[in-house]
């Protein structure tokens, strides 16, 4: 039979505390709980969007390459013509 | 004549091109915000990500961040965004987090960064030996998502504290 697919995170959090994570199955967390994952949250979003900006930075600068190759080429070929 | 000279000349350029900006691998490598050099492949961005199931094993995840670090070699990071220690249930989720992620990446290594702590965690392992590692956690949760009463409970006091179920919890 077929293992019933569970998510890591979950995994995490029986690893943090069984019995908690069972009890959040049933229950809200309190507001002190809820405003800390609200403030994981937005870290979670800046460091995200921090690491896109790196490799975006990067993929341009590799962007660049093919351009400049092909506009030397071209120089080139109009010397050699002429 | 003229145009199999213009195609070596070309070919020449490109080369000396490669060579003075180094090959396209490594030239896609950037630094990271995790201070290691690699090429961002995967982001965890919510409900349009996408999701690494791993059927075998029966787990499933969204990793935080999945770095090219090699040409056929991955790292996989889980950020916790708490200026704190990096805790064993952090490792439990990063090993399960790593055996689904290889049903499409090749991953080979794995850090838990919090604000104050990096860890890096040895998955340089099979999927089963990894599974066999969290296995107990993983069969727990599986209960859990049955509804069935848990009654095992954190060694840590200090985790206690700042539960937000310990209102609610039957550990004496």
């Amino acid at each position: 039979m077929p293992k019933k697919i569970v998510s890591a995170s979950s995994v995490g959090k029986t690893a943090y505390c069984p019995h908690a994570h069972y009890l959040s199955h049933n229950r809200k967390p309190d507001k002190k709980s809820m405003k800390r994952m609200a403030s994981g949250e937005t870290k979670h979003k800046k460091i995200t969007f921090q690491a896109k900006q790196d490799n975006k930075k990067n993929s341009n600068k590799v962007g660049y390459l093919p351009i400049i190759i092909i506009i030397v080429a071209i120089l080139i070929l109009i010397g050699w013509s002429s | 004549m003229d145009g199999l000279l213009v195609i070596v000349f070309f070919y020449l350029l490109y080369r000396l091109f490669k060579r003075l900006f180094g090959s396209t691998q490594t030239q896609n490598l950037s630094k990271t915000p995790f201070g290691f050099d690699g090429q961002l492949v995967y982001s965890d961005d919510g409900k349009r990500s996408e999701l690494f199931v791993n059927k075998i094993f029966g787990l499933c995840s969204k990793p935080d961040f999945i770095y090219k670090t090699d040409a056929n070699s991955y790292t996989v990071i889980e950020y916790k965004g708490r200026n704190g220690p990096v805790y064993e249930s952090d490792e439990v989720q990063l090993k399960a987090t790593v055996i689904s992620a290889r049903s499409k990446f090749n991953i080979t290594h794995a850090f838990v960064f919090t604000d104050s702590t990096k860890k890096e965690i040895n998955v340089n392992k099979t999927n089963s030996t990894l599974y066999k590692e969290i296995e107990e956690f993983t069969e727990l949760t599986r209960q859990i998502h049955l509804n069935k009463p848990v009654h095992e409970y954190t060694a840590h006091t200090n985790k206690c504290r700042t539960c937000s179920h310990k209102g609610n919890c039957s550990k004496k």
